[in-house]
């Protein structure tokens, strides 16, 4: 279902990183665990088709990324390619629910699936609020309710629990492990934290 | 729940941010506004009023003032004439018609002004209600003067003495007729005989008051008139008659078309001056869009990387704040048209002429939506210029914390 071919990125100034090929079907989890520097961003970006590699090729969903152009790739990733970000964006003058549906951005809006999402990671009651109002926690779970609201096939995650303490990251990886787990999507996570080395089976190390 | 509703928010959000610009935008569309229909309404007025009166041959002073007193009534008399001098020159083969104004008192704030039938007819007035005056006292209304002082024919009304402020109690007249709505000058008049001013003015001036009146009805040797109106027999007359009045000692002509453009160019210079005002705001309003758009597009980079991450796009993003800068302009445009009539309010009664040359303020028209579209199209212009700033936002600046 994800493919990708050893990659080859070479940065302006000369930087070059490869990467090792990768084969992904659904509900896999995979952690990518390095230091600083050591190209797992890089390697996320280029995973998300934010970033174009000059060597080797993603197919994920029968679909070549070095086919796509920039616009069709922004709308292949819109439909398919969730992401977690370590730091939880979000468009300030809307309330979390229309951030939420504005994320959507043409997908029907499952209202049913909201609400059973919302139930699970306890924002119901939060959902007209700002995302301003809302505490680091609050924000993590909202952050998530995103990702899989559009039922997406990949979720990337980059650096979910780095700012998060011993609890709160336990419970973060919780989390997107069994929403992944439901849904059915790949799980890929981006991260310098050792403590997540022992929560997946399958990992690669940079 | 899309990008309208977006920017809709973003604007409540960010207010602060959005006041600079809106009051730009506000007090050039308002400024701009109020100076062309100050510059339109009044050229039209004064071309309306000027009804073929080729020339006006008044007392010597400013001839500027002379058309302005004795064709719009908008300002002092320059004194007067004697009235056989105006005999004189109505006998002259080159002047088609000559009418005599004589005036100085009021009713209220609307002027008292003798004169002869062709006056009304010169300004195609007719009436709506009785007949025309025909004795000494008796008085036509124009319809604005009626309306506001309440008369209807048969009602008596008194004058005041050369000034609208002054005590009334100057001369009784009765209301014989009241002309229907003509749109000019006449509508604010109120006119009678010739002989109807000469008995008031000199009723009370001396013992011999009665005396005096009725002799001089019968004789006009020494009556005065305030100014005469001519209209030429052929264009020749315009060459000639002028320079040949003007020879004549004490006496003035002056042409109503000639003043009147030395009045517009006197305005348009003031009112071009207040324009360039009004463009200077209007392109400050843009300086300050392209700064806010630079700013918003340093400051909210976060905020678009997450749009493009939605998968909104480049164009996306430039579509939110078309929208955003889109309403602001136009709120602040709707701002502009209102204040534009008030100061048009303001201005048309810092002039001081009462009703008739109020400036008409429920006005609108085509031009209008010109001073929405120019700020918009310096909005838009401001973005495009942007534009390949917009593109280069990219999702990876969400990677960064």
């Amino acid at each position: 279902m994800f493919h990708s071919d050893a990659l080859k990125f070479t940065y302006r100034d000369g930087t070059m990183l490869q990467f090792p090929a990768l084969q992904l079907k659904q509900k896999d989890s995979l952690l990518i665990l390095g230091p600083s520097g050591s190209g797992k961003s890089t390697w996320l970006q280029l995973l998300a088709g934010i970033l174009r590699p000059q060597e080797g090729d993603i197919r994920f969903m029968d679909t070549p990324f070095h086919n796509l152009s920039s616009a069709a790739m922004d709308r292949f990733r819109a439909r398919h390619i969730a992401m977690v970000f370590q730091e939880h964006r979000f468009i300030p003058s809307l309330s979390a629910e229309e951030n939420l549906r504005i994320s959507l951005n043409g997908i029907p809006l499952d209202k049913a699936h909201l609400n059973t999402l919302a139930e699970r990671l306890n924002l119901a009651p939060l959902l007209s609020k700002k995302p301003g109002r809302l505490s680091v926690g609050e924000r993590q779970r909202l952050s998530l309710l995103r990702a899989f609201l559009k039922k997406p096939a990949l979720v990337l995650a980059d650096e979910p629990s780095s700012s998060l303490d011993d609890n709160n990251a336990e419970s973060m990886i919780g989390l997107l492990r069994s929403q992944a787990e439901e849904t059915g999507a790949i799980l890929v996570v981006v991260t310098h934290d050792q403590r997540l080395r022992e929560k997946f089976e399958r990992r690669i190390l940079l | 729940m899309k990008l309208l509703l977006l920017a809709w928010r973003n604007i409540r959000y960010r207010w602060l941010t959005q006041c600079l610009t809106a009051l730009l935008i506000l007090l050039s569309v308002a400024l701009l506004w109020a100076v062309k229909e100050v510059r339109k309404q009044s050229e039209a007025r004064f071309r309306r009023n000027l009804a073929n009166i080729d020339l006006v041959v008044g007392a010597t002073g400013s001839p500027l003032q002379l058309i302005l007193s004795s064709v719009f009534h908008i300002d002092a008399p320059t004194g007067n004439i004697p009235y056989d001098e105006a005999q004189k020159i109505a006998r002259i083969p080159m002047v088609k018609e000559v009418i005599p104004l004589a005036y100085g008192d009021y009713a209220s704030e609307f002027r008292i002004v003798g004169t002869s039938y062709a006056y009304p007819e010169v300004y195609g007035l007719q009436l709506a209600a009785g007949k025309p005056w025909e004795k000494p006292g008796e008085a036509c209304l124009g319809s604005d003067a009626a309306r506001i002082l309440g008369l209807k024919v048969g009602d008596h009304f008194h004058g005041s003495h050369g000034d609208p402020e002054a005590e009334t109690g100057h001369g009784e007249y009765v209301v014989t007729g009241i002309y229907a709505p003509s749109g000019s000058v006449l509508d604010q008049l109120i006119l009678c005989s010739i002989e109807t001013v000469w008995n008031v003015h000199t009723e009370g001036h001396g013992e011999n008051a009665d005396a005096e009146a009725s002799s001089h009805s019968e004789d006009h040797k020494n009556k005065e008139i305030t100014a005469l109106l001519i209209r030429y027999r052929n264009k020749m007359a315009a060459l000639q008659l002028p320079r040949m009045l003007n020879a004549r000692p004490g006496i003035q002509a002056a042409s109503p078309a000639i003043e009147i453009n030395r009045l517009s160019f006197m305005l348009n210079s003031g009112t071009r001056a207040l324009n360039w005002v009004g463009y200077a705001l209007l392109l400050l309003a843009a300086l300050g869009i392209l700064i806010q758009v630079w700013m918003g597009l340093e400051q909210r980079r976060g905020e678009f990387a997450l749009l493009r991450y939605y998968g909104y796009g480049g164009w996306g993003i430039m579509r939110l704040l078309m929208l955003e800068l889109g309403l602001v302009t136009a709120f602040s445009w709707i701002a502009g048209e209102i204040l534009g009539r008030a100061l048009l309010y303001g201005f048309s009664e810092e002039l001081g002429y009462g009703t008739s040359y109020r400036l008409d303020i429920l006005v609108w028209g085509t031009e209008d939506l010109l001073l929405l579209a120019l700020p918009l199209a310096l909005a838009v212009l401001c973005i495009l210029l942007l534009a390949s700033k917009v593109r280069r936002i990219n999702i990876a600046e969400l990677l960064k914390t």
